[in-house]
């Protein structure tokens, strides 16, 4: 199961050279055309209402975009090369270009798979490909595909997961005028985020079905991953616990380290280690640590499509296990195609069920923890990032493969249990300022995209 | 003033009634080989069939489907009356299923003589091509 970069790369060159021989030989046979180049798209300009406001629509990138219109945000280009060897087994690899957790345009692997089909019914893939935890996570990246500039927020940022180094099939059927495809995929994957840091998928496991049927599509999907956090020496985090006092103001929190030799530096308490101080410290630092948690998630979806009213919506709940909380997430658009110009709008929210774990002060130390810190038991929070937003845009197909497309999005990151939350996809500029949900009220982008396929 | 008022009554009702009694301008027809055992298909299955949703049409079994080029009026036509989609609604569909690996539209010949040659040699496959290219070489299975 495990596919090392150079193993995908040299899948990635044998294409191409094979890719070149084929076209080579085609020039004099009339045999059907056995390899094909594709590509998409995006050139993006993106900007916030505000200098102290970064947005970024992918979370791996080092830096956001601010009050001034960037390119470097949404834009992307993809080619696909796809050999057929016969009419069962093909090759596809996809590469995808776009500003990533180095800050580089270097072009990534975003899939590159064998697919064999037994019969026209089963496709059985081994390779790389993309998570399909929600309805348009597989396509993401095409710009040309969606209506909206970018997938809904409040539901594709729940989950950071983009590929999947694993095995997966497809099944095709029909059954009393619908259509169906179910799929079932098993994988791993290292997701590089910036700074070094990393997330390993230590194990996805994910069923997909779909029902189709005239203008109806319908979609249920559960995924289940196995997560560690790592840093850039693969120390698992978070390394201390974020414990709070009182009003779990942001800038008042207090980092608990396990590996300090004084937990809290007071004038009553001894000096002592944080495992001594609090009877439960240890289990809840286990518990908050990112090693190999569980996390799934579970979504429904619909999209409707006439030709001319568009409607699509997705509900996803997402059950966590200790710093991650549960959270439910839902947007829905609505669209009307005038011709070639589709206005839309969207309502999205997604909220947590944050949960906060009272640290146990050993009896020994409670009358000095009473005397120092007489508000508040210490008590820490799993995640709380929380946020709705309303945006309005259209789409304009200026060619059948070249879409015009303008999007105004109202972002409102939301506060819980008194503890501010920047929102999905928002920081702020400098980091030191206060949560956005605690300063602003909401954050306003504005995005205009020319997306091609050809 | 009655006059010019029936005048245009008279204008608005006839308006409705041709556009009435042509629900579609196309001028398409689905066919196959005229020695195909492919019987009348219905418009929701020709259209998963070239879509890709299915590959396989009702009491036929497995089927190849041919499709005109981009740009051709009666592929256009074809789409928006079956698939409810336009040209340009057409390509995003299939640049979803092209670059998420499920599937690739079918292939596209030059024109209607293109599509009745390689039925000829083909019962089990099926084409769209305009009303008035149909012959005896092939039987009509799906019209608007």
């Amino acid at each position: 199961m495990k596919i090392s970069k150079q193993v995908l790369s040299r899948l990635a060159i044998a294409l191409l050279t094979l890719g070149a021989a084929a076209t080579a030989q085609a020039q004099d046979a009339t045999e059907e055309k056995k390899f094909s180049i594709s590509g998409f798209g995006t050139i993006s300009a993106v900007k916030t209402n505000d200098p102290t406001i970064g947005f970024k629509s992918y979370s791996p990138m080092p830096t956001g975009s601010t009050d001034e219109w960037a390119f470097d945000n949404d834009s992307n280009l993809g080619v696909q090369l796809a050999y057929e060897f016969s009419t069962t087994t093909r090759a596809v690899v996809q590469l995808l270009s776009r500003r990533n957790h180095d800050n580089s345009y270097d072009p990534a692997i975003d899939w590159a798979y064998l697919a064999y089909s037994p019969n026209r019914s089963l496709t059985l893939r081994a390779g790389r490909f993309v998570a399909p935890a929600y309805m348009a996570s597989e396509s993401r990246a095409v710009g040309f595909s969606n209506v909206w500039v970018r997938p809904p927020l409040d539901v594709y940022q729940v989950a950071s997961i983009n590929n999947v180094d694993g095995i997966d099939f497809r099944y095709r059927a029909m059954m009393a005028g619908w259509t169906y495809a179910l799929q079932g995929y098993a994988g791993e994957y290292d997701l590089q985020q910036s700074g070094g840091n990393h997330l390993k998928f230590n194990r996805m496991l994910g069923i997909n079905l779909t029902a189709e049927r005239g203008s109806w599509t319908l979609r249920f999907g559960h995924m289940d991953v196995k997560q560690t956090a790592l840093t850039s020496t693969d120390q698992i985090t978070p390394a201390a616990l974020s414990a709070y006092t009182g009003e779990p103001k942001d800038a008042n929190s207090r980092p608990l380290r396990p590996t300090n030799a004084t937990c809290i530096n007071s004038p009553t308490l001894p000096k002592i280690q944080c495992s001594k101080l609090f009877t439960n410290f240890d289990s809840v630092m286990d518990d908050f640590r990112r090693d190999e948690k569980g996390a799934n998630i579970t979504g429904l979806g619909y999209l409707f499509d006439n030709g001319r009213l568009l409607s699509q919506g997705e509900f996803a709940f997402r059950k966590g296990e200790g710093n991650i909380a549960d959270q439910s997430s839902a947007y829905v658009t609505v669209g009307y195609r005038f011709g070639k110009f589709l206005p839309h709008f969207t309502v999205s929210k997604s909220l947590p069920r944050t949960e906060r774990t009272d640290l146990v002060v050993a009896p020994a130390y409670q009358v000095a923890m009473q005397k120092d810190f007489p508000q508040e038991p210490y008590y820490v929070l799993n995640s709380n990032t929380a946020q709705k937003s309303f945006g309005v845009g259209f789409r304009y197909d200026i060619t059948s493969s070249l879409a015009l497309k303008m999007q105004v999005d109202q972002h409102t990151p939301l506060t819980t249990m008194g503890r501010g939350s920047s929102g999905f996809g928002f920081s702020r500029v400098p980091g030191s300022l206060p949560a956005l949900s605690l300063s602003e009220t909401s954050v306003t982008v504005s995005t205009v995209s020319l997306d091609f396929v050809f | 003033m009655t006059t010019t008022f029936k005048k245009s009554l008279r204008l608005v009702s006839a308006t409705i009634l041709l556009a009435a009694s042509f629900p579609s301008w196309a001028d398409w027809v689905v066919v196959a080989s005229a020695k195909s055992s492919i019987g009348k298909q219905s418009a929701e299955d020709i259209s998963n069939l070239y879509l890709g949703k299915v590959s396989e049409l009702p009491g036929a079994g497995a089927i190849t489907a041919f499709n005109l080029p981009e740009g051709n009026g009666v592929r256009d036509d074809f789409f928006n009356d079956t698939a409810k989609k336009a040209p340009a609604a057409l390509k995003a569909y299939w640049s979803r299923m092209i670059f998420t690996g499920q599937g690739q539209p079918p292939k596209s010949l030059a024109d209607s003589a293109e599509v009745k040659r390689m039925l000829n040699g083909n019962p089990k496959a099926v084409g769209y091509i305009e009303k008035s290219a149909v012959d005896a070489t092939v039987k009509v299975i799906l019209s608007p």
